[in-house]
């Protein structure tokens, strides 16, 4: 027993005895297996950006799906209703008012045009005629003659129309007067209308008006618009060793000169952006000296901050992918000039104590930092005003103080135009 | 900085607390060779032992807010050392290798003391680190760290029998391996 005591202690002085030395590299395989774990929940902060970026592009998407099958379901029950007076066409005596066959087979053809994709979406509904017996007796009643409340326009469109309403009733087949009508609405672009039981124009039938209008206005070559816009714009870039990040965000006006699909922008926003490279003793020291105000000179620096105020001016052209009814979809590409107004430095020197060291520096430069690349969707509102949700990828073309830093930089901006 | 003097150690491990990096790194430096110390005696090698302080070290600057500075943080460092080397043993050599046990009786207890006497630290920790798995860690837990050979069984989740049953056989191994090793070097010595 003493023996193996003897044994033990001896293993254990030995043991003991060793004194392993440190050398750097195990701290930065420390570093590489262990570092950016440490974050926890806060590690995800700065990837809140691209969050946002995803969600708004799936909005977009989802959105433009959505709409699309709404579209269709609507067409769908439209047909069944032009099927429908067809069959009381048959009767010639329940024709009181002409205007209605026109209406019908207008209605017939948009439906047709929205089940392609390229008119703005039938919008008659199953409602606006509901039976047989309702139709003869709000016929028989003569409700349909009365338009309270519609555009002249339709007034002008049933004039215009007595021609080929009367050669169609002088015919024996419905045939040629439904071929009259079509005529007539393509020569004339005419306007719809579709009456209620009661005779008036039911709400539909004043959203069909406005439709028609939006598709007027689209047709129109070229148009203004000015809006202001929100944006938000951040990216972080972890590297081996360290992390740098940027985020920030910017307010601003800007100017849109449409004509037909194409659009050229430009804005000026005011931007306060966070920049930070954390773990700066890993930093390579080219990335260090990119930066004013002594990064390499003041030994022991832990973080570096740089908060910035920026002048910045997108320039971009879109073009505009689709449009249903209210929404639309464009791309747009382009370049951000970016104006560096000031920089606030501040070197963090956490440990042996707590130490900052603040610089400024008015720098008063204008370049042309990045190129950029986006999409968006717009939702048009009474058809003066648009509301559109946007992301962009914006690409560095050359440092610009703190800016020149990142490599990239994903934005979301929310933006309301006014037409004029 | 000695790292047995925890009041020393307090500003250091608060600025750890709040997350400064270069106070991680400055820990780190003082307290790697203690950690590295009882790492080896668990790993078979120096590069499984940089493993284990590492992740070690993960683990102290993770719960470092619970860390009691009344308490000797070297003690404190010690155990979360030795349960990461545990838990690798789990992870990565928990199967037995098998061996041939060599007949102790052929080794006398003088012979072996004197032995030991002569060897150097960093030759017995060499042939500690090639014994099997499972006999270095109950060699070490035993007669290095002091454990009972029930703490032990609860660790290693073996039986405490086996704990009993693999230390002396460790031992036995590594007396083996010790005159083994001495009789090589007297080869040398005598062409």
């Amino acid at each position: 027993m003493m023996e193996n005591n003897t044994f033990e202690e001896q293993l254990n002085r030995k043991l003991n005895s060793i004194q392993p030395e440190y050398q750097p590299k195990y701290w930065d395989q420390y570093m590489a297996t262990y570092g950016k774990k440490r974050r926890g929940l806060a590690a995800f902060l700065p990837f809140l950006p691209y969050a946002f970026s995803a969600i708004l592009f799936v909005l977009g998407w989802w959105l433009h799906d959505y709409t699309s099958n709404h579209d269709r379901r609507t067409t769908s029950a439209a047909t069944t209703d032009t099927l429908y007076v067809f069959e009381q066409v048959n009767h010639r005596d329940t024709i009181v008012v002409r205007d209605t066959l026109y209406i019908v087979q207008y209605q017939s053809e948009k439906n047709n045009s929205a089940r392609r994709g390229v008119g703005l979406g039938a919008n008659t509904g199953g409602a606006l005629l509901t039976s047989n017996a309702q139709y003869k007796e709000a016929t028989q009643q003569g409700n349909t003659t009365a338009q309270p409340g519609h555009p002249p326009r339709t007034e002008k469109r049933a004039e215009q129309n007595t021609a080929s309403e009367e050669s169609t009733t002088e015919k024996d087949s419905d045939e040629p007067r439904v071929k009259e009508s079509e005529t007539t609405r393509e020569e004339k672009n005419e306007e719809s209308l579709v009456q209620s039981n009661n005779g008036t124009p039911t709400q539909r039938v004043v959203e069909k008006v406005d439709s028609s209008d939006v598709e007027e206005k689209q047709n129109k070559s070229w148009d203004i618009r000015g809006g202001v816009g929100l944006g938000v714009l951040g990216v972080t870039q972890i590297r081996d060793n360290y992390i740098e990040s940027s985020q920030g965000g910017a307010v601003g006006l800007h100017a849109t000169l449409s004509f037909q699909r194409f659009g050229l922008r430009a804005g000026a926003y005011y931007g306060a952006f966070h920049h930070e490279i954390d773990d700066v003793e890993l930093t390579p020291a080219d990335r260090l000296l990119a930066y004013p105000g002594h990064a390499l000179a003041v030994n022991n620096i832990d973080d570096i901050v740089v908060m910035s105020r920026n002048l910045l001016i997108p320039m971009s052209l879109s073009w505009r992918v689709f449009q249903q009814r209210q929404l639309m979809g464009y791309a747009h590409t382009g370049v951000l000039g970016n104006w560096l107004i000031r920089e606030n430095f501040r070197y963090v020197l956490d440990f042996p104590e707590d130490q900052q060291i603040d610089f400024n520096a008015n720098t008063s430069s204008f370049v042309l930092s990045h190129a950029s690349l986006g999409i968006g969707i717009g939702y048009e509102i009474k058809q003066k005003w648009q509301l559109g949700l946007e992301t962009n990828y914006y690409h560095p073309l050359g440092a610009s103080g703190s800016f020149g830093f990142s490599k990239a930089l994903i934005g979301a901006q929310l933006t309301l135009i006014r037409s004029f | 900085m000695n790292l047995h003097q925890s009041e020393a150690l307090e500003p250091l491990i608060t600025s750890c607390i709040n997350g400064s990096r270069r106070a991680q790194n400055e820990l780190y430096k003082v307290a790697f060779p203690y950690a590295m110390n009882v790492a080896l005696r668990y790993a078979n090698d120096h590069d499984s032992s940089v493993e284990i302080v590492n992740e070690a070290f993960f683990k102290v600057f993770q719960y470092l807010k619970n860390y009691d500075a009344s308490l000797s943080f070297a003690a404190w460092l010690r155990r979360i050392v030795i349960n990461t080397a545990v838990d690798h043993y789990h992870r990565k050599q928990k199967a037995l290798t098998l061996v041939n046990f060599p007949n102790e009786e052929t080794i006398t207890d003088q012979d072996v003391n004197e032995v030991h006497e002569q060897m150097d630290a960093h030759e017995l920790l060499y042939l500690i680190q090639k014994l099997p798995p499972a006999y270095r860690m109950v060699l070490s837990l035993f007669a290095i760290e002091g454990y009972s050979h029930k703490e032990i069984a609860e660790q290693l989740q073996i039986a405490e029998g086996t704990s009993k049953s693999n230390y002396h056989k460790a031992k036995a191994y590594l007396k083996r391996m010790m005159m083994e090793h001495d009789a090589s070097n007297q080869r040398m010595i005598k062409p």
